[in-house]
């Protein structure tokens, strides 16, 4: 069923639990040391981003996040089109492709690291890795969920070859190839994040993690805020794109969460 | 239509995947015997298996993989039992779902690892604290495509139920439920796979059992055949984990994968 689009009501319990918050920390029920209050942590976000600091490692960690997706958005695109129109390639493919898939991406960062050594290459490698294999999986996957009905109109009507391609098995299966591109994204974002966390000096993840281990509370909300904002912002920034851009696609409150 | 037994065994669906796996493993050993590739980087398959070998037989391999498993299993219920409950709550009362529906819609996209840092400061390095961080997320997955799964329930269903005569519990366990358990499922086995990644990330950062310890400890003191073959034991439970449920499902809902196919969800 659909559900009217979001209004002012889904800020009630938001800012509810804001509110709640606050009162518990003036109460004395919440120390400031471990839960600061949104009073406090307010200003201390204003001062770290003013600081700049905190926009150092935005940008490292959204540029980590970046150039793997550039790297791996064509090859991806054409490797899943491909597999997904020829059943002997998706086959003989299968056996890789569906250990890649399955296996979580961080565990193959130990081998990289081996062969590449500790540095910001294996980062970037094993990120790129992780959109490369979404995005190739689900472009697959939107040329094989393609109704085999309108590829028959298509045909109907003397599209073959490259038109059929262009205008009609392509526009089907764009849908799937975009919610491969934002899955790609949110998971790489939580590999960065994961590699940050140990492995590297700077990044969103470095710095929360740094801030956890010298019980900075509020360096630490701070932190997880920007993080938090990041993944908000991938998740329905490019949702709305993709209404925009796609208008012909189905809109499905529970797909965004796939 | 199902064809037989025989004719699977030589069909294309099975011996092509096996004939690539196959060239890829004969490859990759000729090559480290011809010293193309670094024995130091990829042993030869062979030496990986003898290395598997002994760790099963001295136990170790049993122990890691033992509490990976079950601490995938625990969280996971940690995740599905409450995030169910919340789920359908907020499919069947608007009031739920006023209320929780935010909240959620909130905090899902945040990538899940980032959970672990704050809640190890509260927690500490404990059992707990991993578990929970591999639960979170997965929790309001399970949530989110629950309150999904109700609301898609198609009222001439409910009203049928009703006219029948159908109340309360007995609407809720003969109707709502087998009706929306497809869609239930197809969150579980989203969130078994979030969670899993989310458990050997956080054991690779912080624990010194588990596959991801291992994988992760392995690397460190440069054991390579023991860390291929961590690898390999995550990737099996992987595609357990991916593949496994799935499986499940169909065997538990027949009468449903037929219209999952259908309507493109598989």
């Amino acid at each position: 069923m659909a559900r009217p689009q979001a209004s002012w009501r889904v800020l009630v319990s938001p800012l509810i639990v804001v509110v709640v918050w606050e009162l518990l920390s003036a109460a004395g029920i919440l120390r400031p040391n471990y839960v600061p209050p949104p009073s406090q942590l307010g200003p201390h976000l204003l001062a770290l981003l003013a600081g700049g600091e905190l926009w150092r490692h935005l940008g490292v960690t959204l540029y980590r996040l970046g150039l793997s997706f550039v790297f791996a958005l064509i090859p991806a695109i054409l490797l899943g089109l491909s597999l997904g129109m020829s059943r002997t390639a998706r086959l003989a493919l299968e056996p890789i492709l569906t250990s890649l898939y399955a296996i979580p991406k961080i565990a193959l960062l130990p081998l990289v690291m081996l062969v590449l050594g500790v540095n910001e290459r294996t980062l970037i490698f094993t990120s790129t890795l992780t959109s490369f294999v979404q995005m190739t999986v689900s472009t697959m996957g939107g040329v094989l969920a393609v109704d085999r009905s309108i590829l028959e109109a298509g045909k109907n009507y003397g599209a073959t070859g490259w038109r059929l391609f262009r205008y009609v098995l392509f526009p089907s299966a764009l849908p799937d190839i975009f919610t491969g591109m934002r899955i790609g994204l949110s998971l790489t974002l939580v590999l960065v994040i994961a590699v940050e966390l140990t492995a590297a000096q700077e990044g969103l993840g470095a710095f929360l993690w740094t801030a956890g281990q010298t019980f900075s509370a509020k360096n630490l909300f701070s932190a997880f805020i920007v993080i938090g904002v990041v993944g908000l912002t991938l998740t329905y920034g490019l949702e709305r794109i993709g209404n925009w851009l796609m208008p012909w696609r189905e809109r499905s409150s529970a797909a965004m969460f796939l | 239509m199902v064809p037989s037994r025989v004719t699977w065994l030589f069909s294309r669906e099975l011996t092509i995947p096996l004939a690539t796996s196959l060239v890829v493993l004969a490859a990759w050993e000729a090559l480290v015997h011809a010293g193309f590739l670094r024995a130091a980087f990829f042993p030869p398959p062979t030496n990986i298996a003898s290395t598997l070998f002994g760790l099963a037989v001295s136990g170790e391999l049993w122990l890691h993989a033992g509490t990976t498993l079950g601490r995938l299993i625990v969280s996971f219920l940690m995740a599905l039992i409450p995030g169910t409950a919340l789920g359908l709550a907020m499919g069947w009362w608007i009031g739920m779902r006023l209320t929780a529906d935010p909240l959620v819609r909130l905090l899902f996209p945040i990538p899940s690892i980032a959970f672990f840092p704050v809640v190890i400061f509260y927690l500490g390095l404990s059992e707990w604290g991993l578990l929970l961080t591999a639960a979170i997320t997965p929790f309001l997955l399970i949530a989110v495509q629950s309150a999904a799964a109700v609301e898609s329930l198609e009222r001439t269903l409910l009203e049928a139920g009703r006219n029948y005569g159908a109340r309360g519990r007995r609407l809720f366990l003969r109707v709502i439920l087998p009706a929306a358990l497809p869609r239930l499922f197809i969150g579980y086995r989203l969130a078994l796979g979030v969670g899993f990644i989310v458990t050997v990330a956080v054991e690779m950062v912080a624990a010194k059992h588990g596959l991801g310890g291992f994988l992760w400890h392995s690397w460190q003191i440069l054991r390579i055949e023991e860390m291929y073959v961590g690898l390999m034991l995550i990737g099996l439970l992987g595609i357990l984990v991916t593949y496994g449920l799935e499986a499940l499902a169909d065997r538990m809902m027949p009468w449903q994968v037929d219209l999952l196919r259908l309507k493109g969800q598989r």
